[in-house]
């Protein structure tokens, strides 16, 4: 076999290697914020299929072209080694694109605005709540092990889902009883679980979807900003997004489905890209959207 | 002693994460762990679990720490050294791999490239070989979800380039002796292959490097080919490759049975084509490929066995026996069966490889009349909940398959699953064989027969535990010259208490042998 030899894998703002790219697609949302001039971003953290820029509209993320557009983000048409940034360099982002020194890394001209805003309108109408909870569980069902999942079936059995359990409890009480409640039951769960984006903020980003819906964005969205202040930049940065209505194109995908309830197989492709996010996070979006499908949404009763 | 790593305003994806998490717990001499991220609920439960430390009040929700109690320092050192072992191996990994970002990059520096193996998700994957085939480059699509329509436009597509689009799920080929993806180091020779199934192909072209001859071309079609909406057009363009290739002496055409009208087209072909071709469609109907003057193979064995006759210049002969014998293996599978408790009766198959479930199935089904599976022969037979729910009387399961495989890697590359499921089989006590695959070569996990053999051996001793004895019957599917080595994992098997016949269809022969014993 050929021995792989060293190429040109994109690098963004390196001096040696400069090669500009048009991105794929960008979040709606964010565009806007460039309307009135350009902003000021900082390298925050890099990944290997992902980086973050710190800004004063919030952090704004390029990910690689395997992953699916997110809250403010970027999605490159190549993917990019991030790796070259360092921490801390600065960058400009207006409409036209991302820019460092004067000169353009990666341009948005050509790149696909997405609206990632929630649809108001989600789990009303044809939405089936049964066969909603029913193909989540199924999932699930045969995912365990992986972050606060065995809580859809009361499992205990690593240390922050035995942990977690009893505020979950109070969490989803406290959903019954006033927005304060919830905003402060919210804040008692966050920040909890192993990896970047700790498990029990993906369940909150899916349990306060399902809130927003049924009791406004504004009791969602205070109860995100609230819980955001318990966890780390990165993770805070997400739950302030679904707070404001704005979630992944996959997670939008898979509601639209559930909503109009889709076919068997597109309901579990969609679940399946959900849980494919991260380590666990996908797993907890979906356990914390079982929760509140439970508790908050009404839909038509399976016959 | 309790002890504290911490990495300030350090973020690492999830995946290193989680895996820093497992590998420390694994260390010995760590009793308890916590790895995470210094937010307030993490903090509380390193408190509630009492891992914290003075310095943990440092700790601060951007900051990765490691909070570990460890019998001593030098436990904890080897705790950080992991650490550090863990992220910069991933490191290193990310610098010294190639990532071309685009397939006109990968031609700037590679003008000569004209094969490309495509693993990408399903809904991107159909583009990807798109552009392959605009560039001019022959396809192997690794990748599956794509559709029926996306499969037959590429493939309408490849065939008016004269160019070959392999798959989708498409996981073994070797093209001038170079193997792709799954497969093994097979001799070169010239036996030439198409197939429409991954193990099926490295089953027969194992056998065959096994009897001392070799490859010339091995080509893959995807499992969907030969079915009518497809028409068998990637089988046909294959085969005709074959037909013109000066190395092919003989061919060997493998998959499960075709629609009738692919099966006829696709014979007459091949009848056409002038050169000895034996034809495996596994549990399939011989009389249609002898109308042909083809040669219809019982197993996957026996169409390696008649292609090195026919490379040899020999008559092809049915083989349906024993390397060692009929009267031995009766014997020995007598000997086993003697050992047994009374209700002892069933078998539970456990694969990681699909075609080669699908065929020892098929070789059985004539015996016990029902094996229920996740990969039915009959509809009717469809055990349902394969992965979590428990086996039924005969059962034969695909690790491979869709259900088993969501969210996880390919049970050839992370037998785990499988593994359990030897264990879990064992308590049953019903059962009294276990029949297992262990698929070695380029590909696979580096060593599935360690694996396999710890479940075997727990297994043995549970059922022993319990005044049973407990047979189980193994077939490796690979070379010595693959990277595990046959003959070590066979070693390893057999060091567990497996019996290892050379074949599926010879370990599902013995396996019947048994039955018969068993049952009358």
């Amino acid at each position: 076999m050929q021995e792989a030899k060293g190429g040109p894998r994109t690098r963004i703002a390196d001096s040696e290697v400069r090669v500009m790219q048009e991105a794929f697609g960008v979040c709606e949302t964010m565009m806007r914020c460039f309307e009135s001039g350009a902003r000021e971003l900082k390298v925050h953290s890099v990944f290997d299929r992902a980086m973050n820029f710190s800004s004063d509209c919030g952090m704004i993320t390029l990910l690689s072209p395997d992953r699916c557009l997110m809250p403010f983000s970027v999605l490159l048409r190549e993917f990019a080694d991030f790796r070259a940034l360092s921490r801390g360099r600065s960058f400009r982002i207006d409409k036209s694109g991302i820019a460092v020194d004067g000169r353009t890394e990666i341009g948005f001209e050509t790149a696909v605005r997405t609206d990632l805003h929630l649809p108001e309108t989600a789990f009303s109408g044809a939405f089936e709540k049964q066969p909603a909870l029913d193909a989540l569980r199924s999932f699930l069902k045969d995912h365990t092990d992986r972050g606060l999942t065995e809580l859809v079936f009361d499992g205990r059995q690593s240390v922050y889902a035995r942990f977690l359990a009893p505020r979950l409890e109070r969490l989803r009480q406290a959903a019954k009883e006033s927005d304060e409640s919830l905003i402060a039951a919210a804040y008692d769960v966050a920040g909890c679980g192993e990896g970047l984006t700790p498990s029990s903020d993906d369940l909150l980003c899916g349990y306060l979807l399902c809130a927003s819906l049924a009791r406004g964005r504004d009791a969602a969205q205070k109860a995100a900003y609230r819980a955001s202040q318990r966890t780390n930049d990165i993770s805070a940065s997400l739950l302030r997004r679904a707070g404001d209505g704005l979630f992944s194109q996959d997670a939008l995908s898979l509601i639209d489905c559930l909503s109009r309830g889709g076919p068997a197989g597109e309901t579990q492709a969609a679940i399946a890209r959900v849980a494919a996010f991260g380590s666990s996070s996908g797993c907890d979006f979906l356990t914390g959207l079982y929760f509140g499908i439970l508790d908050f949404t009404k839909g038509k009763e399976a016959m | 002693m309790k002890k504290l790593e911490v990495r300030k305003n350090a973020y690492y994806d999830s995946v290193t994460l989680m895996t820093i998490s497992k590998e420390v717990k694994k260390l010995d001499g760590v009793r308890e762990a916590l790895v995470g991220m210094g937010t307030d609920l993490n903090r509380d439960l390193v408190v509630s679990t009492g891992l914290k430390t003075d310095e943990f009040d440092a700790v601060t929700s951007n900051d990765f720490f490691i909070a570990a109690e460890c019998e001593s320092e030098e436990v904890f050192d080897a705790v950080v050294k992991k650490v550090d072992e863990l992220l910069t191996k991933k490191s290193e990994k990310s610098k010294s791999d190639y990532f071309p970002p685009t397939l006109d990059g990968a031609l700037r520096i590679e003008p000569d490239i004209n094969v490309a193996i495509i693993s990408v998700p399903g809904r991107f994957a159909a583009g990807v070989a798109q552009d392959c085939l605009n560039h001019g480059v022959n396809v192997m699509l690794f990748s599956d979800n794509v559709t029926l329509e996306e499969e037959k436009a590429l493939k309408e597509y490849a065939v008016s380039k004269e160019l070959l689009m392999m798959g989708p799920d498409c996981g073994t080929a070797m093209i001038n002796g170079v193997p792709l993806a799954f497969a093994n180091v097979i001799r070169h020779g010239d036996i030439g292959m198409v197939s429409a199934s991954g193990t099926g192909s490295q089953e027969v072209s194992t056998i065959i490097d096994q009897l001392g001859c070799g490859i010339s071309q091995m080509l893959g079609t995807g499992g969907r080919d030969l079915k009518k909406d497809i028409g068998g057009l990637m089988m046909k363009q294959c085969l005709d490759a074959l037909i013109h290739d000066d190395e092919t002496k003989i061919i060997t055409l493998v998959s499960k049975p075709p629609a009738a009208e692919v099966a006829a087209e696709i014979l007459k072909q091949a009848a056409e084509g002038g050169k000895p071709t034996v034809v495996c469609f596994i549990g399939g109907d011989p009389k249609l490929i002898e109308q042909y003057g083809l040669i219809p193979a019982v197993s996957l064995e026996d169409a390696a066995h008649k292609a090195v006759a026919l490379s040899r210049g020999q008559t092809p002969v049915v083989f349906d026996s024993f390397d060692m014998g009929r009267e031995n293996a009766e014997k020995f599978a007598k000997q086993e069966t003697d050992k047994m408790a009374p209700g002892q009766k069933y078998v539970r198959g456990l694969y990681t490889g699909g075609t080669i479930c699908d065929e020892a199935m098929k070789l059985m089904i004539g015996d016990l009349g029902h094996i229920y599976s996740n990969i039915p022969l009959s509809p009717e037979d469809r055990l349902e909940n394969a992965r979590k729910g428990p086996s039924k009387q005969d059962t034969f399961l695909d690790f491979g398959d869709d259900e088993f495989t969501v969210g996880r890697p390919h049970p050839m590359i992370d037998p785990s699953l499988r593994a359990e499921r030897v264990v879990d089989e064992a308590k049953d006590p019903e059962v009294a064989i276990i029949q297992v695959d262990c698929v070695i070569g380029y590909g696979s996990h580096p060593d599935p027969a360690a694996d396999l053999s710890d479940s075997i051996r727990q297994a043995r001793e549970l059922a022993q535990a319990e005044g049973r004895y407990l047979s189980v019957v193994a077939t490796i599917c690979g070379t010595d010259a693959d990277p595990q080595g046959k003959a070590a994992s066979r070693k390893k098997l057999e060091d567990a208490g497996a019996i290892v016949l050379p074949s599926n269809a010879q370990a599902t022969r013995f396996t019947q042998l048994m039955l018969k014993n068993l049952r009358g």
